[in-house]
């Protein structure tokens, strides 16, 4: 890195990604006086723009190549200079070992048959039921689901010792996954309230942290991109960040200034791309980056990775470059795109990614969709239905623009098939109405039971997701207590005590 | 090459920005001197600032240089900044919150804009209700249609397919608040709208001063952005404050921070004295205010007037009107 400029210089927009820009040309300086003259007479009449790409690129690439040997490139690097540029786009850069070590580590939460489905159901219930809000232990609180004391928990096969129900208001969310992918996750939530549920759903979108690309050293750009957008790109790629859990956020680390050298709150990355003198358009994509810590790579880059080793197990170490260019081209993970490169230009850049939360940047958000539904109550008036006509039964059932409710073939009886499948759009509540029939059917949303619906950018698993959110959950809840441990709650306790 | 007048960093040796430098307000953009070594760099207004996209240097038909540098800028949307669609509903963004704080769909679709409904009745602009509703029913697997004036599809198309892609006809939603995760009573119209953003940003607009240039003949604030002007506190804000009866605050916005000036009133006379260096004897000068038409510097007061007034005076004194200040001390 000698071609590094000493002075930096942070971009001034704070939500988007930092851009530092090198000097290419300011390398060797002359007077200004005599420099300005002299290409005043040979411009004179002429047009030089900087921004054309074959001069530019020209210019720049020739310094480069002369004061910067090809010590940085890898051997993978080489072979994409060299030759076949079409698999070298495609090629994941991680070596044997890492891939191992990831293979472990996502192992772990695999879920496979029923028994490790209760196992995750109860793992997250006992969770959910340690999260208490600061003031459940006073017993005072007049927060509207504590008003009534609830019904005693259901006995559960918990090993959990719980405190006696009498002197707590604290429940005991039941949960039952429906759903569990890697990225994907649907599950019920019972035997609590909408402020648990949406605490959930808010440290699932804005407080779990991940890791991504914060700040963007542009060596070489001479794409049809400019430096900002390829930095925003870069910073949108989602990074497998199973391990952001544990490191440290880069503003509260004493070893560094999250500079990319500290193992504990940064990564760096490198991508380097050129178009060769083919005609073809390089697509440059996530899987050109190389990043130096192999527990962070594109999440995609991971995936191909994964694939291919439950496609075929041996390799051996030696020939493991040519498997990883194999290895993503069998399984067609093509990466995100970052820019095109015409002939000739080329893109060269350092990335450090930090840890952070979506609440500072969206980047930073593990949630592609967190959602929760009320779990839908549908009961019959039976005296009015059997009133009705089969006919108008079957346009009333039509109304429905799901899927919700039919006919019993052999009773003529309206029946729900999907209650969950009804969208509160009061549709046939209307319909009922119109047709001279209200009170038909009565609609309730149950107070206490949530059906949620996960997904993850990849960044992390469905599950991994929502323990971490229970766990942020807890430790801000618990920051809360320690602030009224002397029996002070403070501003807090005259919200919640409501005296 | 160093230069007194600001930052020359980013600028190469022939005195122009590289691609790609960060320009700060301030900062010389294009170092030009003279044979003579006086500096004649050009600095950027303190309106300006950016990343150097593009340089041109080039000449014109007589041989003169011509060096042009474009800067650019990413602007993240900020309050203030304005949106318009299709259909001339044009806005202006009033707050900005982070996404978990939204409505939220069951299906987790969280709006990226929400815009006041009593904007419609008003403006008679249903053509952006129609735009919203038939294509949220294409985006869900309808076929592309038509929408020219011309033909138009039909609200019965539009809602049947709506109704089809399992949506109310009307295209209401039942949301849940973001904030407390409970159910809004309403049904909410959402669907997907083109929106623009226009170049009448916060960012550009956004004025203040608290002292800085005065106009060189009123000796009153600048008006002008660009000259680092204020805000006009004009004749209807006056007759606000007068309606409120804050008669000191008004003096002080309109006279202490304005064009506050003195002159001396000749109490015999009640006409201007001018300050001016007179011989007492014949070794002795003294500089003060005098009457030239009582010719005594004696019963002469200095009081505060605007300095507007003071010019009032003088061109009325040009065109052969004096006017005359009764004065008393209090």
């Amino acid at each position: 890195m000698s071609m590094r400029k000493e002075s930096k210089q942070d971009s001034p927009s704070s939500s988007c990604n930092e851009v530092e820009r090198r000097s290419e040309a300011g390398k060797n300086r002359q007077p200004t006086v005599a420099r300005w003259r002299e290409m005043g007479r040979g411009f004179a009449g002429g047009l030089q723009t900087r921004t054309e790409p074959h001069l530019a690129v020209g210019v720049a690439l020739a310094g480069h190549d002369r004061k910067q040997p090809a010590t940085r490139s890898s051997p993978a690097r080489e072979t994409a200079v060299t030759g076949s540029r079409f698999l070298a786009t495609r090629v994941a850069y991680l070596s044997w070992e890492d891939v191992n070590q990831l293979r472990k580590v996502k192992s772990k939460v695999w879920l496979r048959g029923i028994d490790e489905q209760l196992t995750v159901e109860t793992r997250i219930a006992d969770e959910m039921a340690r999260v208490r809000w600061p003031g459940e232990t006073l017993g005072t609180i007049g927060v509207s689901h504590h008003l009534t004391p609830p019904p005693p928990p259901p006995p559960r096969p918990s090993e959990m010792d719980r405190p006696a129900a009498a002197a707590s208001y604290q429940r005991f969310p039941r949960v039952r996954i429906r759903e569990l992918k890697d990225d994907y996750a649907k599950f019920e939530l019972r035997d609590t309230d909408a402020s648990m549920a949406n605490a959930l759903r808010r440290v699932m979108i804005a407080e779990v942290p991940t890791v991504a690309i914060d700040l963007v050293e542009i060596e070489v750009n001479s794409s049809v991109l400019n430096d900002e957008f390829i930095a925003h790109r870069l910073g949108l790629i989602p990074l497998t960040s199973a391990a952001a859990m544990g490191m440290r956020f880069s503003r509260d680390c004493d070893a560094c200034d999250g500079d990319g050298s500290c193992e504990y709150c940064s990564v760096e990355f490198h991508l380097s791309a050129r178009a060769t003198d083919s005609d073809q358009t390089l697509q440059v994509t996530s899987n050109d980056l190389r990043s130096t810590d192999p527990k962070v790579c594109a999440v995609d880059q991971a995936r191909a990775i994964q694939q291919a080793l439950g496609a075929s197990e041996p390799y051996d170490h030696a020939s493991a470059a040519d498997q990883r260019q194999v290895v993503s081209c069998i399984t067609g993970f093509r990466g995100i795109l970052i820019v095109k490169l015409r002939r000739g230009q080329e893109l060269r850049l350092r990335a450090i990614a930090r840890k952070g939360i979506g609440k500072d940047h969206a980047k930073w958000s593990p949630a592609a969709t967190v959602t929760f539904m009320y779990e839908p109550e549908i009961r019959f008036s039976e005296e009015i239905m059997d009133k009705m006509t089969l006919d108008e039964k079957r346009s009333w059932v039509q109304s429905s623009p799901t899927k919700v409710f039919d006919i019993d073939p052999n009773s003529h009886q309206l029946v729900v098939v999907d209650a969950e499948a009804y969208t509160y759009d009061d549709e046939v509540i209307k319909k009922a109405d119109a047709m001279g029939r209200p009170g038909l059917v009565e609609i309730n949303a149950k107070e206490d039971s949530f059906i949620f619906t996960v997904e993850t950018t990849g960044a992390i698993t469905a599950y991994e997701l929502i323990m971490n959110a229970i766990t942020v959950l807890r430790q801000k809840l618990d920051a809360v207590r320690l602030q009224d441990d002397d029996g002070d709650l403070g501003e807090l306790g005259a919200h919640l005590g409501g005296s | 090459m160093q230069s007194k007048r600001g930052r020359v960093d980013s600028l190469d040796s022939d005195g122009l920005p590289y691609v790609g430098a960060s320009l700060q307000s301030g900062d010389i953009v294009i170092g030009k001197v003279t044979e003579s070594g006086e500096d004649h760099s050009e600095k950027l207004k303190h309106t300006e600032k950016g990343m150097v996209e593009k340089v041109v240097l080039s000449a014109n038909h007589d041989g003169v240089n011509v060096a042009n540098v474009t800067l650019r800028q990413s602007r993240s949307l900020c309050v203030g900044d304005k949106f318009a669609s299709m259909h001339g509903q044009k806005g202006v963004v009033g707050l900005l919150d982070s996404q978990e704080n939204f409505p939220f769909t069951r299906q987790g679709i969280v709006p990226d804009m929400v815009i006041n409904p009593h904007g419609f009745p008003t403006r008679q602009t249903p053509g952006q209700l129609l735009e919203a509703a038939l294509g949220k029913g294409i985006a869900l697997g309808g076929t592309s249609r038509y929408a020219t004036p011309f033909t138009t599809p039909s609200l019965d198309v539009i809602t049947e397919q709506l109704h089809r892609a399992g949506f109310s006809r009307w295209g209401g939603e039942s949301v849940l608040n973001g904030q407390t995760g409970e159910r809004t009573r309403a049904l909410v119209f959402m669907g997907p709208t083109f929106y623009q953003r226009l170049t009448h940003m916060a960012e550009d607009k956004v004025k203040f001063r608290n002292t800085g240039p005065v106009h060189p003949l009123t000796r009153q604030p600048v008006e002008d952005k660009k000259r680092f002007g204020g805000v006009k506190f004009g004749e209807m804000e006056r007759d606000c404050m007068l309606a409120h009866g804050a008669a000191a605050n008004l003096h002080e916005r309109l006279f202490m921070l304005s064009d506050f000036s003195q002159m001396h009133i000749c109490q015999s006379c009640q006409r201007v004295a001018n300050v001016i260096e007179r011989d007492v004897d014949r070794w002795k000068k003294l500089r003060g205010p005098y009457c030239p038409f009582c010719r005594s510097a004696e019963n002469i007061v200095r009081i505060n007037v605007p300095y507007g007034a003071k010019l009032l005076y003088q061109e009325l004194f040009c065109m052969g009107i004096c006017l005359k200040f009764e004065t008393e001390f209090r």
